[in-house]
């Protein structure tokens, strides 16, 4: 091959490797299809939470093909949903934010993993991208009106709040019951429970009888459940999670703690998923759910409603659970949203402070038609609803519901300060 | 380095030069050039990838200096990293001071630690010096995630955006420059210290420590250098990607991206800093490739994302390990026989 050729050849291959940066770079922002709504979903399909994340997402699917389907879409539009596996790894995750707000041009995000919010706030705020996401951890929420994040569900801290506030409605002692704190050294529990001791020593004056500690990577802790039994508790909070709690509540019961002291779980799933892997040691065991359960079928029609949908669309998949349930009411609470804000502004123009100003404004009191509790959204408060249902565990898989959606008194004027939920 | 036909080396300087030939000096600025448009034709999106991967370059560098070069395993480089973020977000957001001068401290305060660190590798090496520097990442990690007072703990903190006469440089766009001259700055800087006798001494520990002691080579020194520069280049590129993203976690710092940040020098080929560059794009394309293609099915087929998740994530795997059972030398040595074979053709390399 002559010189000239050989070199023809090599400009050739480069200008093609120049070309193709260049064609496929500037990913021109995909024209919104006429008639499309676009709700993008920030979620783990893979990595620790996935078993979680992946039956919230089929929910999401199930009620989007219905409200295509049967509801004629969001307004007469039809919506369309875009996921991003975020794979539990926060800079895949930004990664994925920044796509879903510049690329896709979605109109709403829903963020379905707590652990991405801190990243997660800046980038939404920047961009103006109305965000809905589970937020457990009080100490995450926006503390400015101007913040893009509007919470779920009720915060850890919240629905501890109510549990207490139960108890202390249905407390028949002379003396006020006596607590013990079974913590977890990880920050979702140190959060929880520095609020917890406050409203404790503080409003409902109960003793703190005992204040135990346990790491992630604790196997034994027997010392601790000694030291929890010694102290004659009523009632222990653990807002504790994964194979801690696990081991915790193995040890408690074969210590006998559980046979004078009710454990307080913090949040549904454990106790779920632990049902399974040791029924023993997870019966008697209290704990809240943010939203209606499909026990509740009779009294909550939606629930009857989304419970025909999964069985026609997903007839060999288990039972309709908390989390596909969650999965439908953030789905219902996006698409309405949304219709709400098209009704007001037009398709035309949609924007995200648009869209916020219809949470902030007219969101207030939506419950997913009993889904969830309702809504307090409004230019003051982005927190999640502070309603639960107390529930029980009980012999042979049982769940007995204690009180359908326990309302908390507001938090004192201490909590509008950040400082108050910081570790 | 190859040089065409009727192309010799008459000076000290021709033959030292990186950049020898017109069409090579010709390509360097095209490729500047090019970097320097970039954000004009590149949407949002793309722009915070390259930015990303840039400033992981900047940290790969540094590793492959400590580890392709000079032989010291490390399996703490992350923690480094971390610890350039938290100084010049610390530096800027609570002390206020400015981000130019920030960065630099960053990457010496880094540098400094890895010095710490690097005191063990004088009479470790091998899977003791692993062992040593995994300790190092958890260490470093467990500071910073308790002393909440000063980092924000898990919550982490927020890196402010850099400003320059009165110009805040807060979107991709902007930021980008400063990253990419950032960039070229550390290759430039990096290619020269493997050029020198420092760079020769690395090479003469890695290949043999025991003959570079008996040439004369005192290792101590030349291990401690080695940690400190490969350390200093992670606390930059930790702090230019702080800044980027505008807040910092702990956990972007883990143990798996450590293990990352020798995977990236793995797959590109240990000891070339081409290499870094190859590989580090590689794994950002395949590993944002896979989420994007995901993403984008699961408009086109409802059900596609919870389905084709765990295949993808198959895929990233199953390509990496391929890659190394096929080109264990790295992508480097495939580009360098591949610019062999073009170079002969028709005849045989």
């Amino acid at each position: 091959m002559s010189r000239i050729s050989k070199a023809g050849v090599f400009l050739f291959v480069a200008a093609f490797l120049l070309a193709l940066p260049l064609a496929g770079c500037k990913a021109a922002p995909l024209a919104p299809k006429e008639g499309v709504i676009k709700v993008g979903l920030l979620t783990d399909l893979t990595g620790p939470t996935a078993a979680s994340s992946v039956p919230a997402l089929q929910s999401d699917e199930d009620w989007l093909k219905y409200v295509n389907a049967n509801l004629n879409g969001i307004a007469g539009y039809k919506v369309e949903l875009i996921v991003f596996d975020g794979r539990y790894d926060n800079n895949l995750a930004v990664s994925g934010l920044e796509k879903l707000i510049n690329q896709d041009k979605v109109y709403i995000i829903f963020v379905q993993g707590a652990n991405y919010l801190p990243a997660a706030k800046p980038i939404i705020d920047k961009y103006h991208m109305p965000t809905v996401a589970p937020t457990e951890m009080a100490v995450l929420l926006p503390h400015t009106s101007s913040s893009f994040l509007f919470g779920a569900i009720p915060s850890y801290a919240d629905m501890y709040r109510c549990s207490l506030t139960w108890i202390k409605d249905n407390w028949k002692g002379k003396e006020p019951p006596r607590i013990g704190i079974m913590g977890l050294d990880a920050p979702f529990s140190k959060s929880t429970v520095k609020p917890l001791k406050w409203m404790l020593q503080n409003e409902l004056k109960w003793p703190i009888v005992a204040e135990e500690w346990m790491t992630m990577t604790a196997t034994d802790v027997t010392s601790q459940v000694t030291n929890l039994k010694n102290a004659k508790c009523d009632y222990v909070l653990m807002p504790l999670t994964g194979a801690p709690q696990l081991v915790f509540q193995k040890t408690a019961k074969a210590a006998g703690l559980t046979d004078s002291t009710q454990l307080i779980d913090i949040f549904i799933t454990m106790m779920m998923s632990f049902r399974k892997l040791d029924p023993a040691a997870t019966t008697g065991l209290i704990s809240h759910s943010p939203c209606a359960l499909l026990e509740m079928k009779d009294e909550v029609k939606n629930i009857a409603l989304i419970n025909d949908i999964h069985k026609q669309s997903r007839p060999d998949a288990p039972d309709l659970d908390w989390i596909r349930i969650t999965g439908y009411a953030s789905s219902m609470l996006m698409f309405d949203t949304l219709g709400k804000a098209i009704n007001k502004y037009g398709y035309d123009k949609l924007t995200g402070d648009n869209v916020k100003w219809i949470m902030e404004h007219e969101m207030k009191g939506y419950n997913a038609n009993g889904l969830i509790g309702p809504l307090p959204w409004s230019t003051e408060t982005h927190t999640g609803p502070h309603d639960v249902i107390i529930l029980k565990t009980t012999p042979n898989f049982g769940l007995e519901i204690l009180k359908k959606w326990q309302k908390m008194p507001p938090w004192p004027k201490e909590a509008n300060d950040v400082n108050f939920w910081k570790m | 380095m190859h040089l065409p036909s009727r192309t010799f080396n008459q000076t000290y300087e021709q033959d030292m030069a990186i950049f020898r030939t017109r069409l090579q000096w010709l390509l360097l600025a095209a490729g500047i050039v090019f970097g320097l448009c970039l954000p004009l034709f590149t949407g949002t999106y793309m722009l915070t990838i390259v930015i990303t991967t840039m400033s992981i370059i900047i940290a790969a560098l540094g590793i492959q200096i400590m580890t392709g070069y000079c032989g010291q395993l490390s399996v703490g480089h992350s923690a480094f990293v971390a610890v350039g973020a938290y100084t010049s977000a610390l530096l800027v957001a609570q002390t206020g001071l400015s981000f130019w001068i920030a960065v630099p401290i960053a990457g010496i305060a880094a540098g400094l630690i890895g010095l710490i660190v690097g005191l063990t590798s004088i009479r470790l090496k091998g899977f003791y010096l692993i062992i040593s520097t995994l300790a190092a990442q958890f260490i470093i990690m467990y500071i910073i995630i308790h002393w909440t007072s000063l980092t924000g703990g898990s919550f982490g903190m927020s890196a402010p955006a850099p400003k320059l006469a009165g110009i805040e440089f807060v979107t991709p766009q902007s930021y980008f420059y400063i990253v990419f001259v950032g960039l070229l700055m550390a290759t430039y800087v990096a290619k020269n210290i493997v050029r020198t006798n420092v760079g020769r001494a690395f090479i003469a520990i890695r290949d043999n420590d025991l003959a570079a002691e008996v040439m004369g080579i005192n290792l101590t020194a030349y291990k401690l250098m080695a940690f400190f520069i490969g350390c200093a280049f992670a606390g930059i590129g930790g702090a230019l990607a702080a800044h980027a993203r505008g807040v910092i976690t702990p956990d972007n710092y883990t143990l798996i991206e450590s293990f990352w940040y020798l995977g990236y020098i793995i797959i590109g080929g240990l000891g070339t800093i081409t290499g870094v560059f190859f590989g580090v794009i590689f794994v950002t394309i395949l590993n944002n490739g896979l989420a994007t293609i995901l993403a984008s099915l699961s408009t086109i087929f409802l059900g596609a994302s919870s389905l084709l998740a765990p295949l993808m994530l198959f895929i990233f795997g199953l390509v990496i390990v391929l890659f190394l059972v096929f080109e264990p030398r790295g992508l480097a040595h495939r580009w360098e026989i591949f610019k062999a074979y073009y170079r002969l053709w028709p005849f045989s390399h």
